[in-house]
């Protein structure tokens, strides 16, 4: 499964960066660090197009979105030749004129509320669906987003899974919190929220995170935290400032499409040089002085 | 529902309001109702009582709500949301991505305009109509009584896409009643047949609460021997362009009333629909809110900005000095 999933990320990587030059414009970098994380959610057997909705909240990912839908066979390769031109269904970002999206995204902050829109309505409908939101991290910047998480906490709408793809860069350098996961964790937690924290290239910690997500018995909405890096799977563009909503010349893609044709080991994209793992076990370190004291707390 | 001394029955449309959601909830099992914890000044409590299951309370968080409310039209159900019409401007952003949706989302907005009186500026919707209307193909309405908002509430039902709807805070009389038709760009135009036969002749168009000042200058400027017509342009937009024309074509005097500042509300709309049709006039004025408000009466606010009875009275005779 796993080489499968290598070689679908592969792919996606080669359709993000050839349509975003092609069309001269759009977002590949920010579409890069979530390739894995989307890749393991509609391949993996998690996310439903029958039964479960997503949406892009960072709807310019959008070029990711083509590409998961052209590797699912609903639309041709072709297509994605058409990005960002007078008159395709691929705009932008993602519009219902694109006939699996349901909702425009784009203007950043709002899609963890529509979810949970959705998810109130699934409830209603007794309907067993999911509703899965991706989200960047700079818009965890936006107010909406936080009454949208504390109001989910409140429905505790335990069919509301948010994947936060955290890649530390904005449009203009770091995000508010950079890489530091735990206080995304600590927010989060917070309101009521089941957090995961994953390596968001690691295809292994992914579909862990969202086995054990989706197995859940806690009536909470759940998020993936993942850790990702921007521009991820090209070494002049990974964790680079100054590649936001940047395409590629005639010139860099050939270089970008050689070293990813290279790149034979599938080990290679699932270690990552800027990610460590540490918060892994200071949050592990954090959990046991946790408990410790409320063992302590029992005796006094 | 209450009776003044003269039998007349009064009721504030956002009362009306939340009766018709239970009307309309028990026909349509599609409908939800989310409000900003606003539920006791909009009315929406009147469903949540009947059918608590479908409604949401959505606390003081009113971005949150609407887009939550495209969430719920997405699934298949038809969303109203409800909250004061200032505080609904600064989910703008929120409407406007809904538009791209293709949303299907029934706003209502309570408390608009200064005659909501002593809670002061903060609390008055005086740019709503202009940030409704501004949305490509928006349907606004403001109706004036009791009777006209069930039915508008009726309409937004039965269609589809992003539609508005203005509240008063204020009890106003009930007017209206199944005699009356309304419909998307309609509008009712008040005669006063005693005075057909003056030479003096003005138009008045207004809506909401200033229809009732309206009608009370209509009555007592017979006095004055002016026959003045009044239209109640419930549907802000679109506009019944038809009415409208025709009878500004035979007047020329005109004179547009609304309890809004100056921009973005029903005077431009009707100046824009004027000038495209070529119509020209002999007097024109915009009467509306254009000073920055204060607490007080809500009488003493209609005054202060020149939309209650007496300055629309005065506007009209300078017509004919």
């Amino acid at each position: 499964m796993m080489n499968e999933f290598w070689g679908i990320t592969k792919k996606i990587r080669r359709y993000i960066l050839t349509s975003t030059a092609k069309a001269s414009s759009g977002h590949p970098t920010s579409s890069l660090s979530a390739v894995e994380l989307m890749t393991v959610l509609f391949f993996g057997g998690y996310f439903n197009d029958k039964h479960d909705e997503i949406i892009f909240s960072k709807g310019h990912a959008a070029p990711l979105l083509y590409s998961l839908y052209v590797v699912l066979g609903k639309i041709e390769e072709k297509k994605l030749e058409t990005l960002r031109q007078f008159g395709s269904i691929l705009e932008g970002h993602p519009t219902p004129r694109f006939p699996y999206v349901k909702v425009a995204t784009g203007s950043l902050g709002q899609g963890l509320s529509i979810g949970l829109g959705m998810a109130l309505a699934k409830r209603l409908l007794k309907d067993k669906g999911k509703i899965f939101v991706l989200l960047g991290d700079s818009e965890l910047a936006e107010g909406q987003v936080w009454e949208a998480v504390q109001l989910s906490g409140y429905y505790r709408t335990e069919n509301l899974i948010a994947i936060a793809d955290i890649n530390r860069l904005g449009q203009r350098g770091e995000t508010m919190l950079g890489w530091d996961i735990l206080s995304y964790q600590k927010r989060f937690e917070s309101f009521s929220w089941q957090t995961f924290l994953v390596d968001g290239h690691n295809l292994e910690e992914i579909k862990n995170s969202y086995q054990e997500a989706l197995l859940s018995v806690e009536k909470t909405p759940k998020v993936v935290l993942a850790k990702t890096v921007k521009g991820k799977g090209i070494s002049f563009l990974e964790n680079k400032d100054g590649w936001h909503g940047k395409a590629l010349s005639q010139k860099e893609l050939e270089k970008a499409l050689e070293e990813l044709e290279k790149n034979k080991d599938e080990k290679n994209i699932g270690k990552n040089k800027f990610v460590d793992h540490s918060f892994y076990h200071q949050n592990q370190k954090n959990q046991e002085i946790k408990n410790l004291l409320g063992r302590l707390k029992g005796y006094f | 529902m209450d009776k003044d001394n003269n039998q007349k029955m009064y009721q504030a449309t956002r009362e009306a309001y939340g009766e018709a959601l239970v009307g309309i909830g028990k026909e349509n099992e599609k409908i939800v109702v989310l409000d900003a914890e606003t539920s006791n000044s909009t009315y929406t409590e009147k469903f949540k009582k009947e059918y608590p299951e479908r409604f949401f309370e959505m606390f003081v968080a009113e971005q949150n709500m609407i887009s939550v409310a495209l969430g719920f039209d997405k699934m298949g159900f038809i969303p109203f949301v409800s909250s004061f019409s200032a505080f609904l401007t600064r989910a703008f952003d929120q409407v406007r991505m809904a538009q791209y949706s293709n949303a299907n989302l029934k706003i209502a907005g309570s408390h608009a305009g200064v005659s909501i009186g002593a809670d002061g500026p903060s609390q008055m919707g005086l740019e709503d109509l202009a940030m409704m209307r501004s949305v490509l193909n928006s349907v606004v309405f403001y109706p004036a009584d009791s009777y006209s908002t069930k039915k508008l509430v009726k309409i937004m039902t039965e269609n589809q896409g992003i539609f508005y709807l203005r509240l008063t805070r204020e009890k106003t009389p009930i007017i209206y009643d199944e005699k009356f038709d309304f419909k998307i760009g309609g509008s009712i135009v008040h005669h006063q047949s005693s005075a057909g036969k003056f030479k003096k002749k003005a138009l008045v168009l207004t809506c909401g609460i200033t229809l009732f000042e309206s009608l009370k200058a209509q009555n007592e400027l017979i006095d004055k021997e002016i026959d003045m017509i009044v239209i109640d342009c419930y549907s802000i937009k679109p506009l019944d362009d038809k009415t409208i024309i025709s009878l500004a074509k035979e007047i020329k005097n005109v004179v547009v009333i609304e309890d809004h500042y100056p921009y973005g509300g029903l005077g431009e709309a009707v100046s824009s629909l004027l000038l495209k049709n070529k119509i020209s006039l002999e007097n024109f004025s915009h009467l509306c809110v254009s000073k920055i408000p204060m607490s007080g009466k809500p009488k003493e606010l209609l005054s202060y900005m020149g939309i209650d009875k007496q300055s629309i009275k005065n506007r009209i005779e300078s017509f004919f000095k």
